[in-house]
């Protein structure tokens, strides 16, 4: 019997979380409470509706349907929630972990592997955050000769960046974080932010195999940003805004891919490029250079470059999404929601429920259009994701010279071929003003 | 709108100088290179701002000339300084003395 | 008179743009730069004019900004942080930049631009397109070619005969 790895009892165990419950109780009851009293003491506290708002008034609205979904409401029109919860960081977030685990597990199945199986009871679903608390729990090792600002600020601005970028994603119509009027423009800003932040993260490491991976990053972003913003601007010239909310808007009779096929499969192969993705995946390229330029992050610091890069891979194929595939767009297939029972109450026999304030909550910020957009928006999302993680399970790594080759002659090319056919579009009167739209 | 014009030609005045001391004391090339960077945003400051306030939206088309011209000037000034580098092993512009090539 | 982003902002820009010139690091001095640009760009939201911060975040920030960083980290390791510069010239400059800032800054201060306001509509950013394809058309044109031609003369310039023949083999 190992000393590492003691035999499983499951009568101990149950002991020890019964003595963990009974701890945590008694630590509740003598330190909490008497704590929040003294807090409450000295707190003012609101007066709603005549009444004061004790800590037990408190208990019971959140009991009280009439009383608790106003709040519900008012918190989920918010700017906080939008940039929190919904359209922004946590909806992202949720898509990029679920993007992981069926990274892995596709990419097992591909290879005839069986990949993550053993952590939670069915086929490895806890994996995930196994290796979250893996992460969390390690060391950050930081280089004897590391510039240690720079080195420490990498991987904070890396996810913030793709935070910034989700946040101009239109999810469903109203549901944004930034609408701002130049939304692409602003895409086009925040991807050329990522270049830096990897050199930068590269050099501070001060060791050989980041700075090439750096480096060979730097060169693969910064030119296949050019045509990623040429094969864009045949959208733009198409629709006549650079606001994302209205180039989806602009798409209900039809995606624009099925005008715009080449700027399209451009858009996708640079896509592929700047999230340094198999085929192009050289800065990373584990075989030759260790990790590339995660080669010195450890810890938490690699996490939070894994969350900023699938924040990232999700953001891209929302803009494909928004930009070629029709956004929000698509046939009503959610149910009409139940105004009924919310305007009348719902009848159980003798008894009849009415719940006050359900219906201002579901006519006006959970309608059935948004939850129709939404559920569009993330199955288009997810097929795009798929096509994304595709590749890694197909191809062979390209070399560096075969890469920038693609990029500055075909795909540049390809990309005026766009704008062209997008202009011969506009003139021969089949899009614009007197034509389709 | 808050700011008035003044504020924003102050600002650029101050930028201005900060840059005109810089390709004065520094002999760094990449330094002076920064200090011309400067100079040029100075410039694209107050091009917006007299644009904003007149109104007129040469302004603005003036300062995006501006920007991409800066870039392209950017893109000659560092390859000349690689060039420099190769040659000398230096970057301080007191070593660049000779023109025979 | 100024409000608080417009301090902000103004301490932001002026700051790094004196740490660009001071600071021992190059590297540093580059991301101070990028504070600089930033903070340009800051501005120019702040006059209204979106079109050209978010094109000024994209060139410089984006692009120029990455072509220092490399450039800086091509240079010898000791050369970063060399800093090469004589004390009395240095003062000289302090001087010279302070004549500057004083000097114009009273002509400014003085001439009759302190009393403008407006209260005029922003100008919309499609303006910008019209000017561009009517009263600048030659010099948008003109402005193509400069770029082509100054990105044609780097790459030439920068190019290494050495190198470049024994890795051309495919």
């Amino acid at each position: 019997m190992s000393v590492i790895a003691p035999n499983f009892k499951l009568s101990k165990f149950i002991q020890s979380l019964i003595s963990d419950i009974v701890w945590a109780l008694m630590i509740m009851t003598l330190i909490g409470l008497p704590i929040i009293m003294m807090v409450l003491f000295f707190i003012p506290m609101p007066v709603i509706d005549g009444e004061l708002l004790t800590p037990f008034l408190a208990f019971t609205y959140l009991a009280d349907p009439s009383r608790l979904l106003p709040i519900v409401q008012a918190f989920m029109t918010t700017d906080m929630f939008k940039v929190m919860a919904f359209p922004g960081f946590g909806f992202a977030a949720l898509l990029a972990a679920g993007t992981i685990f069926v990274e892995r597990k596709m990419l097992a199945k591909l290879q005839l592997r069986v990949g993550p199986f053993y952590c939670g009871k069915f086929e490895g679903i806890l994996q995930l955050m196994g290796d979250g608390l893996k992460l969390i729990s390690k060391e950050i090792i930081i280089p004897a000769k590391a510039d240690k600002p720079i080195f420490w600020a990498a991987p904070v601005l890396f996810v913030a960046s793709a935070a910034a970028f989700v946040a101009l994603i239109p999810v469903a119509p109203g549901w944004v974080v930034a609408d701002v009027d130049m939304g692409l423009l602003g895409v086009f800003a925040v991807i050329g932010f990522f270049p830096i932040v990897t050199i930068l993260s590269a050099w501070s490491a001060n060791s050989k195999f980041p700075f090439i991976g750096g480096i060979r990053a730097l060169f693969q972003m910064v030119s296949f940003e050019i045509p990623l913003i040429l094969s864009l601007l045949g959208v733009v010239m198409v629709t006549g805004t650079l606001n994302l909310s209205e180039i989806a808007a602009s798409q209900s009779s039809f995606p624009w891919i099925v005008f715009l096929p080449v700027g399209a499969i451009v858009f996708f192969i640079t896509m592929l490029a700047e999230l340094e993705r198999i085929p192009f995946d050289l800065p990373e390229a584990e075989s030759e250079i260790v990790a590339g330029w995660l080669t010195e992050l450890s810890g938490m610091m690699y996490g939070l470059v894994q969350l900023g890069t699938y924040l990232k891979l999700y953001a891209f194929a929302a803009l494909f999404v928004v930009l070629f595939l029709g956004g929000w767009n698509g046939p009503m297939i959610v149910p009409p929601l139940p105004m009924e029972i919310a305007t009348h109450g719902m009848e159980m026999g003798p008894v009849t429920v009415k719940i006050s304030g359900l219906e201002p909550l579901l006519s006006q910020v959970i309608t059935q259009e948004m939850l129709n957009g939404t559920l569009w928006f993330v199955l288009k999302t997810v097929g795009v994701i798929f096509f994304i993680l595709l590749p890694r399970g197909v191809f062979p790594r390209i070399r560096v010279d075969m890469l920038l080759n693609l990029g500055w002659t075909k795909l540049i090319g390809l990309a005026f071929v766009n704008i062209f056919i997008a202009l011969g579009l506009l003139y021969a009167g089949v899009l614009g003003p007197g034509g389709l739209q | 709108m808050t700011s008035e014009l003044i504020d924003f030609t102050l600002v650029s005045v101050a930028l201005l100088a900060i840059g005109i001391y810089g390709l004065a004391v520094k002999r760094n090339f990449i330094r002076m290179l920064f200090a011309v960077e400067i100079i040029i945003n100075a410039a694209n400051l107050n091009l917006v701002a007299f644009g904003r306030f007149l109104p007129h939206s040469g302004g603005q088309t003036l300062a995006l000339f501006s920007i991409a011209i800066a870039a392209a000037e950017v893109a000659v000034g560092l390859s000349l300084i690689i060039v420099a580098y190769r040659m000398y092993q230096n970057v301080d512009i007191a070593d660049f003395r000779s023109l025979k090539g | 008179m100024a409000d608080a982003v417009f301090l902000a902002l103004s301490v932001i820009t002026i700051g790094s743009a004196i740490a660009a010139l001071e600071m021992r690091s190059l590297i540093y001095g580059s991301i101070a730069l990028m504070g600089t640009l930033g903070g340009i760009a800051g501005f120019f939201f702040l006059l209204d004019a979106p079109f050209v911060a978010l094109f000024q975040l994209a060139v410089y920030v984006g692009s120029i900004a990455v072509l220092i960083l490399f450039t800086v980290m091509l240079v010898k390791r000791e050369l970063i942080f060399k800093k090469i510069e004589d004390k009395r010239r240095k003062f000289a400059g302090i001087g010279l930049m302070l004549i500057i800032m004083v000097s114009l800054g009273a002509i400014f201060l003085d001439s009759g631009i302190k009393t403008i306001t407006t209260d005029e509509p922003t100008v919309n950013f499609r303006d910008i397109g019209t000017d561009f394809v009517t009263y600048y058309w030659p010099a948008l044109i003109l402005m193509g070619l400069i770029l082509a031609s100054s990105v044609t003369g780097a790459l030439v310039l920068a190019r290494r005969e050495d190198v470049e023949n024994d890795q051309r083999i495919n």
